[in-house]
């Protein structure tokens, strides 16, 4: 991506992201499944940027890249749990908590991911591709709600979309496994 | 550097799921009201004979609070059937007078007493009991209450709601100490008799 396209993007998607947040909010699919990788996206956007402006920036990934991953790891696996979900709505400071922490997980996952070994790469890779998968398929055969703010329909409907999800990504995985090798990043 | 973000992590995995046994809202919900019990805000209900009380007046007495709306074609008429059958028990140990349960209706304009009382009638033929069916007064109240409790419920998009159908448990003093699936009446008498139990003998229940 060059910056320019980058810039172009970041501006687009804030508002866009804080003017829908609350028609987003009303489905646990575009809740967990497009409000939330969206914020994510949007801190990654926002670290490429300020990585061509400060280089140090890069330096500061170098060093800290254990630690920038794992905060992503662990932020973005909280994310996953259904009660953070309904806290979200009901909790203001979860709420707070939750444009705060996802678009810092973007933006330290940018900052460590190119500092990292091929093979942990690829590990993350299969892990999130193992992760939609099995979050998909739990949500689409649990009998029960986990989420008090959302039905059981709007639940199963969460269940495909991440299996959906999951097989785009599985494909663009296979894809540039077999055709790549241009993919440095 | 490593291990100290490897513990914060964990720590806020910990402090979020309550040391990793809630995962959702109504699990750790439970959890915190066992650990934390809540005082219960004041509610002006209606009972199903037109009768006014207020929730504080019912203070001295352990309260069985479920709620539930007249209309709903599923769970309530199931949860309608086991405070039925808990009432049941408490005759049987002779906890009636000390007990009493309510049925809160979450679709106040819609469930007037004449509603309520038809609702009570599909589960006994007596209606002067300690199982009351209410509505509150003031709409807004009634949400505000649900709002601190936590309870809630969401349209089903057939005209009615997908609602919480536990079983909510305040001791004599007003404070919400327990919740329980509906459906576990062993659990919940035998929590209602702990309850008057240390009532009794001044011993502090810990649920």
């Amino acid at each position: 991506m060059t910056d320019n396209f980058r810039q172009a993007m970041f501006v687009m998607l804030v508002p866009v992201i804080i003017i829908s947040h609350h028609w987003l909010e009303t489905s646990m699919t575009s809740h967990m499944a497009v409000q939330l990788p969206l914020l994510v996206f949007v801190g990654a956007l926002f670290a490429g940027l300020l990585q061509t402006y400060s280089p140090r920036l890069v330096v500061f990934g170098q060093r800290y890249r254990i630690s920038l991953l794992l905060y992503s790891l662990f932020t973005i696996s909280l994310w996953m749990l259904p009660r953070l979900l309904d806290a979200a709505l009901y909790q203001s400071s979860i709420a707070f908590l939750k444009w705060l922490s996802l678009p810092l997980a973007g933006i330290s996952l940018v900052l460590c991911w190119r500092h990292l070994p091929f093979v942990l790469r690829g590990i993350l890779h299969l892990e999130l591709l193992a992760t939609l998968l099995r979050l998909g398929w739990l949500y689409l055969i649990a009998p029960q709600r986990y989420c008090v703010s959302y039905g059981i329909n709007d639940q199963q409907q969460l269940g495909h979309v991440l299996l959906g999800y999951a097989a785009v990504y599985g494909l663009f995985l296979a894809s540039s496994v077999l055709l790549g090798g241009r993919r440095a990043n | 550097m490593t291990v100290v973000a490897v513990s914060l992590g964990l720590l806020a995995w910990w402090q979020t799921t309550q040391g990793f046994r809630a995962f959702t809202w109504e699990s750790y919900r439970r959890l915190k009201i066992a650990s934390h019990p809540l005082a219960v805000p004041n509610v002006l209900l209606q009972d199903q004979f037109g009768h006014l009380l207020d929730l504080n007046s019912l203070r001295g007495k352990v309260l069985v609070i479920n709620f539930i709306y007249t209309r709903c074609p599923t769970i309530c008429g199931y949860t309608g059937l086991n405070l039925s059958r808990l009432q049941r028990m408490l005759l049987q140990r002779s906890f009636q007078d000390r007990v009493r349960l309510l049925s809160i209706s979450l679709d106040p304009h819609f469930d007037t007493p004449q509603k309520l009382k038809a609702y009570m009638l599909r589960f006994s033929n007596q209606l002067k009991t300690s199982w009351q069916a209410v509505r509150p007064v003031k709409p807004l109240q009634g949400q505000e209450m649900q709002h601190q409790l936590g309870v809630v419920s969401i349209p089903d998009g057939i005209g009615g709601f997908t609602h919480n159908a536990a079983t909510h448990l305040v001791d004599q003093k007003g404070y919400l100490v327990r919740i329980i699936d509906e459906d576990n009446l062993k659990l919940t008498i035998d929590i209602i008799a702990r309850m008057l139990l240390a009532a009794k003998t001044g011993i502090n229940h810990d649920g």
